[in-house]
C-alpha cells in the first residue's frame, strides 16, 4: 500500500516538475515577448562582435543615456557575437532581411570585394547624414560643423571609394603595437627595452627561447593567436618587402593595389610568386614564427593574451583594443611595456634591397557602424548613431571602453599616446583575397606554411594553381557585382541629372558638379578601369564584360528604376 | 499485422482517415520535400539567396566535383566515420557487461549512473574538451601526457616516424591549432564514446533475450564469448543496424561538432572540414547559395548510395549470387574510385562489422534453440572445491566490473570537472585546475544563471512545443498507415520511408530561403515546427509499427460499437501506446534541445537564442571566465538530466516494447 502510495507520488512529483518546468519556460517566453513589444517601444538592435566587457558597457551607458536625453522610448538591444563566427553570422542575417538596424562592418571578417557588394545591397548610404551638423553637437566647439568634418580623418574610413559614398561612421581608432612584459625581459636578456631592429629582435627571441622557468618549461618569445594576431604582424611588418610589386602590378596607377591587380598579374604573366619580395616575406615568417608560441595558427586571442598574462610569454602584439586588459592583468605582478614592430631597413643584410622605407601605419579606424536597409527605424537609428558621434558621446564611450575617440578636440587616456599612427610610409602589395573561396584557400596554405606542412615552393604553387583554376570564375563574379553597382549607379545618376534640371538656378551648379563628378568618377572613370583590365585579359582568353557590355534585362530594370526615382525626384521638386 | 486493404469503391466510409495524415503532411511538405525540391532546382542557379539568380546550367556540379576541398571534405568523413564504427565497440561492450551483472540492483545501479554522462549534450561534452582537455598551454591532455612521461615517448616516436616535430619533450601540443593533430583531436574527443543512447537501446534489446537460453547456454557450457557472439549478438542485430546506420549518416551529415571544436574554417589549413560545413561556408559566408544547394543535392545522393550499400552488405546472404556478384563489382570500383588510405580504412571497417554480423548471422540457429543429440556436448567439469570455484570465478567478475567503473569514471570525469571549475575563479582554476579548491563561489552560478536562464526557458519552450506537435501529428499518421490501406497508402508511406533517409543538413540552404519567405527566421515558431517536422519521420515509423501490433479484434469490437476512427484512437491506441509515446517524446525533446546548427544559422536576437548557441557564444569570450562559464554549462545540462531522471523507467519501457523495432 505504502509503497503504491510512494510510486503514485513520484509519479504525480515527476508529472508535476516537467509541467511545472514547462509553465515557467512560457511564462518566460510571453514576458520577453510582450516587453520587446511594448505599444511605443522602439526597438533598436545593434550587432557587433566586440566582446570586451567594457564595450558592452559603454553601449548600455551611451543607450541609458539617450533614453534621458533624446528618446524615452528607444529599446537598445545589443547582439554580441564572437567574432570567430561574426562573418558567417552576419552574411546570413543580411541574405534574410534579418540584419540588426546597426551592425558592426564586416572588413576583416570576409573578403573587402564581398563587403563592398554587401553595402551596396544591405546598407543604407550615409552621405546626405554626414555632410550635415551633428545636432548632439550644439554648444561646443564642432556646432554647426558637417559630422564628417568632426572627424580626426574627416571621416575618410567611413567613405567607400567604389561606391562614392559614406556608407560606414566609425566610433573609435586603433593602433596595434608590440606589447612586452619589461621584467621578464630584464630577467630573461638583461635588456630594459624591447629591440626595433629586426636582427637584434631575432637575437632576443633566441635568448628567451632558451630559458626555462622554475619548472624546467621553456619560455614563449612571442604570443601570438593566428586569426587575431597574425595579421597585425602581416601588415606591420612581414608585407615590408612586398611594395615593389607596386610597380608591377598597379595596372590603374592609383597608387594602390587590389586583388583584382594581383590576380591579372599572375594570369598575364607580369607577376608571380617567384617575385623576390613575396619570397622575401615568406622568409620573414619563416625565421620569426618559430618565436611565436606552439600552434599559433589555429590559437584563440584568449589562448594568447592567458600565454602573456601568466608570465610564459614576453611578446605579444596587440591593439589598442587590448591595452586597458592587459593593463589591468599585469598590475601588480609586471609592467607593460609598449613597442614598434621590428621592421628590417635598408641596412638589413637580407631583406634590405627589398625595404623600400617605413611601413605605413595606417590608423585603424575601427568599430565602424551601417544601419541596415532592412531597419524599420532608419531615422532613430541614425539619431542614435548622431549621438555617439557627438563630441560629449564620442567622448565618453571611449573612456569607458578605453580607447582613442575619433572625434576631433575630444579627451584621451595619456597611456593611449604611445599609439599615435606614423602616417608615412610603405604598404601593402600583396592581396590575393579576390573573393571568400580565395581567401579561405590562401588562409588554409598559409596555416600549412606556418605550420612547416609546406614550404615556400609548394606554397606558390598550390596557390598559383588555384589561382589559375579558380580564380577566373571569382573574378568573373567581381566583374558581376560591379556590372550590378553599375547599373544601381545609373539610377542615381538619372536622379541627379533630373535633380539638376530641376533646381533652382542658384543650386543647379552644385547640382550639375555633383552629378559629373559621379559620372567622371564612378562611371567613366571605372569603365576604363574595368575595360583596361578585360582588355589585358582577353589577350589570354578570359572574357572579362567591357564597360557598357550590360545584359538589355540589366538595362532595362536601370531604366525603370531610373524612370521610377526621377518621377519622384521631380515631384518633390515640385 | 498487414493493414486491412479498403478498395475505392468503400472510400466513401473512410475517407475522414486521411484528415489522420494531412497535418503531418503538411508540415512535411512545408519543411522537408519543399525545401528538398527547391533546392535541386536552385542548385541550376547562380543564387546567392537574394537579390541574384542566374541560371548556370550544370556549371554549379561540374564546378563542385571538380574541387579538390570537397573531395577532401569527404576522404576527412571517411577518416572520422572510420573511427565513429570503431566507436561503437565500448557501448556495446558496457552494455553487455552491465546485462551480465547478477544483481537485479546493480544492473539498475549502473544503468542509473550511465545516464547522466548519456544525456548531457554533445555540445557540452565537445565545449569542455575543447577547453579543458585540448587546451594547449594548461589543458588535461598535455599536463596528463607530460606528468606521465608520455609526452617523452611520443617525442621519440615523432623523431622516429618524422612527424615533423608534432610531439617534443617540454612543449605543449596544440590540439587544435596545429594542422596534423586537429584530427587526432576530432577523434580523440568524447571519449570513452558512450553518449547518445547506444548503450540504452543495447540494454533494451540484451533485456529481451529470454531467461531460458541463458541457462541453456550455461547447461552446455559456453563460455562469456560463446555466450555473446552466438546469443547476444545475433539478437541485438537490428539495434546494432540501426546505430550502425545513425553512425555512418551521422558522420557525413554533421557539422556541428566540427563547428564547436574547430570553428567554421575547419581548423588551421581548413584540415577538418567536413561536407556539411563544406556546404555551410559555401553557404552563409561565401553566399554562393546555389552552389550550395549542389553540395546538398550531392550529399543527399551519396548518404542515400552509402546506405542503401550498408544495407546491402548487411542482408548479404539473402542476395542471389548475381547480386552479390554485382555488389563484389561495386565495391571493388568503389576501392578504385575512392584510392588512398582512408577509404581502405573505412571500407576495412565497414567489412569487419559486416562480417561480424554476418558471421552472427550464420551461427544464428543455436538461438532457435533445437539443441538435437550431434549439437550436445557435455559440460566442462568445474572445480569441485567451492573457494576453487569462488576464485574461478572472481576474475570474470573482477574484470568486468572493473571495465564498467573504468568507462563509468571517464564518462564522469567531464562532468566533475564542469562541477568543480564551476566553483572557481580564474585564479584558482589556474593553480589547480582538476581538484576542489575553498571557498566555493556560488555567485559563478548566479552569475551563469543570469545568462543562460533566460536561453533555457527558450529551449524547454522549443523542445516542450516540439515534442507536443509531433507526438499528436505522428500518432494521427501513425494511425492512418497501421490501420487501414486505403488509395494512395503505399505512394505515403514510401514517400515518408525516403525522408528517413534524407539528411536535413543537406536542405538547410532551401529551408533557410522557405523560412525567410515564410516571415520566420528569428522566431522560435521556426525551431519549433523545423524541429517537429524533423522528428515526424522517426516517430511516425516507430508508432506505425506498434499500432499495427495491438490485436485486430480490439478496434473491431471498437467498430461494432459504432466507433469512429477518432473514437478508436483515442479509446484504443493511445491509452496502449504510453510507454512508445513517452519513450519518443524523450527522444524528440533531447534531440530538439540539443540541435544548434539550425539555430545558429537563423537566430538572431540574444533574448530568443536557445540554449546551445549560448553556450557556443560563451565559449568564444575574448577573457574566458571559467567558473561561470561551467556553471553555465552545468545550468544547460539540468534540465535533460533532471527529466530524463524523472523518465527513465517510461524510457526503458518503451525501447523493451518496441520502439527500437526498426
Amino acid at each position: 500500500m505504502i509503497h503504491r502510495m510512494l510510486s503514485t507520488v513520484r509519479a504525480s512529483l515527476s508529472l508535476v516538475l516537467i509541467i511545472g518546468a514547462f509553465a515557467w519556460a512560457c511564462a518566460s517566453v510571453v514576458a520577453r515577448h510582450e516587453q520587446a513589444n511594448a505599444p511605443g517601444t522602439i526597438t533598436l538592435v545593434i550587432g557587433h562582435w566586440q566582446l570586451e566587457t567594457s564595450a558592452r558597457e559603454a553601449f548600455d551607458q551611451l543607450a541609458a543615456d539617450y533614453r534621458r536625453d533624446v528618446n524615452p522610448n528607444v529599446r537598445i538591444e545589443q547582439i554580441v557575437v564572437p567574432d570567430s563566427m561574426y562573418g558567417q553570422w552576419a552574411s546570413t542575417q543580411l541574405s534574410g532581411d534579418t540584419a540588426p538596424d546597426l551592425m558592426e562592418c564586416l572588413e576583416g571578417h570576409i573578403p573587402r570585394t564581398k563587403w563592398i557588394s554587401y553595402l551596396a545591397r544591405y546598407f543604407v548610404p550615409l552621405s546626405d547624414v554626414v555632410q550635415r551638423a551633428n545636432p548632439y553637437d550644439a554648444g561646443t566647439p564642432l556646432a554647426g560643423v558637417p559630422l564628417a568634418q568632426t572627424y580626426k580623418d574627416d571621416m575618410r574610413y567611413g567613405y567607400i571609394d567604389e561606391l562614392q559614398q559614406y556608407m560606414v561612421v566609425p566610433l573609435s581608432q586603433f593602433a596595434v603595437r608590440v606589447f612586452y612584459n619589461r621584467d621578464l625581459l630584464k630577467r630573461l636578456t638583461g635588456r630594459d627595452v624591447a629591440p626595433t631592429n629586426y636582427r637584434e629582435f631575432l637575437e632576443v627571441c633566441r635568448q628567451i627561447a632558451s630559458k626555462r622557468d622554475e619548472h624546467g618549461h621553456p619560455f614563449t618569445p612571442i604570443a601570438c593567436a593566428g586569426a587575431s594576431h597574425f595579421p597585425s604582424w602581416e601588415q606591420l611588418m612581414f608585407d615590408a618587402p612586398t611594395y615593389g610589386a607596386m610597380r608591377l602590378i598597379d595596372f590603374n596607377r592609383d597608387g594602390c593595389h587590389t586583388p583584382e591587380e594581383l590576380y591579372i598579374g599572375i594570369e598575364t604573366g607580369k607577376i608571380s610568386f617567384d617575385f623576390p619580395g613575396y619570397r622575401a616575406k615568406f622568409q620573414m615568417i619563416r625565421e620569426m614564427t618559430p618565436y611565436f608560441q606552439n600552434g599559433f595558427t589555429g590559437l584563440s586571442r584568449d589562448e594568447a593574451v592567458f600565454l602573456f598574462a601568466q608570465q610564459h610569454a614576453v611578446f605579444i602584439p596587440t591593439g589598442t583594443w587590448d591595452a586597458r586588459s592587459l593593463q589591468e592583468q599585469a598590475r601588480g605582478r609586471f609592467s607593460v611595456g609598449i613597442s614598434n614592430f621590428p621592421v628590417p631597413d635598408k641596412t638589413d643584410p637580407e631583406f634590405g634591397p627589398y625595404i623600400d622605407g617605413p611601413v605605413y601605419d595606417m590608423p585603424m579606424i575601427g568599430i565602424s557602424f551601417g544601419v541596415a536597409r532592412s531597419c524599420k527605424h532608419q531615422d532613430v537609428a541614425i539619431d542614435f548613431l548622431r549621438y555617439l558621434t557627438s563630441q560629449r558621446g564620442n567622448e565618453k564611450f571611449n573612456r569607458i571602453v578605453g580607447w582613442i575617440p575619433t572625434i576631433r578636440d575630444t579627451s584621451l587616456d595619456p597611456f593611449l599616446a604611445a599609439f599615435e599612427p606614423r602616417l608615412f610610409g610603405v604598404f601593402t602589395a600583396l592581396d590575393p583575397k579576390l573573393g571568400a573561396e580565395s581567401m579561405i584557400t590562401w588562409n588554409q596554405l598559409e596555416s600549412l606554411f606556418e605550420a612547416g606542412q609546406i614550404d615556400y615552393d609548394e606554397f606558390a604553387k598550390r596557390f598559383t594553381k588555384y589561382e589559375l583554376e579558380r580564380g577566373p570564375r571569382e573574378f568573373a563574379e567581381l566583374q558581376r557585382d560591379w556590372q550590378r553597382d553599375y547599373v544601381i549607379d545609373e539610377g542615381i545618376a538619372a536622379s541627379m541629372r533630373a535633380q539638376a534640371l530641376l533646381s533652382p538656378p542658384a543650386q543647379a551648379n552644385a547640382a550639375w558638379i555633383n552629378y559629373r563628378a559621379l559620372i567622371a568618377t564612378q562611371q567613366i572613370g571605372l569603365a576604363i578601369d574595368h575595360a583596361r583590365k578585360a582588355a589585358l585579359l582577353r589577350g589570354i582568353g578570359i572574357d572579362a564584360p567591357a564597360p557598357y557590355d550590360i545584359r538589355p534585362d540589366a538595362m532595362q530594370a536601370a531604366r525603370r528604376q531610373a524612370l521610377a526615382t526621377g518621377t519622384a525626384q521631380s515631384g518633390a521638386t515640385r | 499485422m498487414k493493414p486491412k486493404i479498403i478498395p475505392i469503391r468503400q472510400l466513401r466510409y473512410h475517407w475522414p482517415l486521411y484528415l489522420f495524415i494531412l497535418p503531418a503532411a503538411a508540415l512535411l511538405f512545408t519543411f522537408q520535400y519543399l525545401p528538398a525540391v527547391t533546392g535541386i532546382f536552385h542548385s541550376f542557379f547562380r543564387w546567392n539567396g537574394s537579390d541574384i539568380s542566374e541560371y548556370v546550367g550544370w556549371d554549379n556540379y561540374h564546378d563542385l566535383l571538380s574541387n579538390s576541398e570537397f573531395w577532401q571534405s569527404f576522404k576527412v568523413a571517411l577518416l572520422l566515420g572510420t573511427f565513429n564504427v570503431l566507436k561503437m565497440i565500448p557501448p556495446l561492450a558496457v552494455a553487455v557487461c552491465i546485462h551480465r551483472c547478477r544483481s537485479q540492483r546493480i544492473q539498475f545501479f549502473y544503468r542509473t549512473m550511465f545516464v547522466v554522462p548519456m544525456v548531457i549534450p554533445g555540445l557540452v561534452i565537445a565545449l569542455i574538451w575543447r577547453s579543458f582537455f585540448f587546451e594547449s598551454t594548461s589543458g588535461y591532455l598535455n599536463r596528463f601526457l607530460i606528468s606521465t612521461g608520455a609526452m617523452n615517448v611520443l617525442g621519440r616516436l615523432d623523431a622516429f616516424f618524422g612527424w615533423g616535430g608534432v610531439f617534443a619533450a617540454g612543449r605543449s601540443p596544440a590540439w587544435l591549432g596545429e594542422p596534423r593533430l586537429i584530427l587526432v583531436a576530432c577523434i580523440v574527443w568524447g571519449f570513452p564514446w558512450v553518449g547518445s543512447f547506444a548503450v540504452l537501446i543495447h540494454l533494451a534489446r540484451l533485456q529481451a533475450i529470454p531467461k531460458s537460453l541463458y541457462e541453456a547456454c550455461e547447461i552446455d557450457g559456453a563460455g562469456w564469448w560463446t555466450k555473446f557472439a552466438r546469443l547476444e549478438l545475433p539478437m541485438m542485430l537490428s539495434s546494432l543496424y540501426l546505430v550502425f546506420v545513425f553512425v555512418i549518416i551521422d558522420t557525413i551529415k554533421d557539422a556541428g561538432t566540427i563547428i564547436a571544436l574547430a570553428g567554421f574554417e575547419g581548423g588551421p589549413g581548413g584540415v577538418a572540414t567536413v561536407p556539411a560545413l563544406f556546404m555551410i561556408r559555401k553557404a552563409f559566408i561565401d553566399q554562393q547559395m546555389g552552389y550550395a544547394c549542389a553540395v546538398g543535392i550531392v550529399l543527399m545522393v551519396l548518404i542515400l548510395a552509402t546506405q542503401k550499400l550498408a544495407t546491402s552488405l548487411v542482408e548479404w546472404e539473402d542476395h542471389s549470387p548475381a547480386k552479390r556478384r554485382l555488389l563484389q563489382l561495386l565495391i571493388a570500383v568503389l576501392l578504385i574510385a575512392l584510392g588512398g588510405l582512408v577509404s581502405i580504412w573505412l571500407l576495412a571497417a565497414c567489412a569487419a562489422i559486416t562480417l561480424a554480423i554476418v558471421w552472427a548471422r550464420r551461427h544464428r540457429r543455436p538461438i532457435d534453440w533445437d539443441p538435437g543429440p550431434s549439437t550436445w556436448c557435455p559440460p566442462p567439469r568445474k572445480p569441485h572445491s567451492p573457494i576453487r570455484r569462488a576464485v574461478a570465478d572472481l576474475w570474470p567478475r573482477l574484470l568486468k566490473h572493473g571495465y564498467i567503473w573504468f568507462i563509468l569514471l571517464m564518462a564522469l570525469l567531464p562532468l566533475y570537472l564542469m562541477l568543480i571549475v564551476s566553483g572557481k575563479e580564474n585564479v584558482q582554476f589556474y593553480a589547480a585546475p582538476a581538484t576542489v579548491t575553498l571557498p566555493f563561489h556560488w555567485e559563478n552560478w548566479s552569475a551563469a544563471a543570469r545568462l543562460v536562464m533566460p536561453t533555457v526557458a527558450n529551449s524547454i519552450f522549443i523542445s516542450g512545443f516540439a515534442t507536443i506537435i509531433t507526438l499528436v501529428l505522428a500518432l494521427l499518421a501513425a494511425y492512418f498507415f497501421a490501420r487501414l490501406r486505403l488509395p494512395a497508402h503505399g505512394l505515403l508511406w514510401n514517400a515518408l520511408l525516403l525522408l528517413m533517409m534524407l539528411p536535413a543538413i543537406a536542405n538547410l540552404v532551401p529551408l533557410f530561403r522557405i523560412l525567410h519567405d515564410l516571415n520566420l527566421l528569428n522566431t522560435l515558431t521556426a525551431l519549433i515546427l523545423v524541429g517537429a517536422s524533423g522528428a515526424i519521420v522517426f516517430a511516425v515509423f516507430v508508432l506505425r509499427a506498434f499500432i499495427a501490433d495491438i490485436p485486430q479484434d480490439l478496434f473491431e469490437a471498437a467498430e461494432i460499437d459504432g466507433a469512429s476512427h477518432w473514437r478508436q484512437l483515442h479509446t484504443v491506441v493511445t491509452p496502449l501506446s504510453g510507454a512508445v509515446l513517452g519513450t519518443i517524446a524523450i527522444t524528440v525533446f533531447v534531440n530538439v534541445w540539443n540541435d544548434f546548427v539550425l539555430p545558429l544559422i537563423i537566430m538572431r536576437d540574444q533574448a530568443r537564442l536557445p540554449v546551445m548557441v549560448q553556450l557556443i557564444r560563451m565559449a568564444g569570450e575574448y577573457i574566458k571566465y571559467w567558473g561561470p562559464m561551467m556553471a553555465g554549462y552545468s545550468l544547460a545540462s539540468i534540465p535533460i538530466v533532471v527529466l530524463f531522471m524523472l523518465s527513465m523507467k517510461l524510457f526503458i519501457r518503451g525501447l523493451t516494447e518496441g520502439a527500437v523495432k526498426g
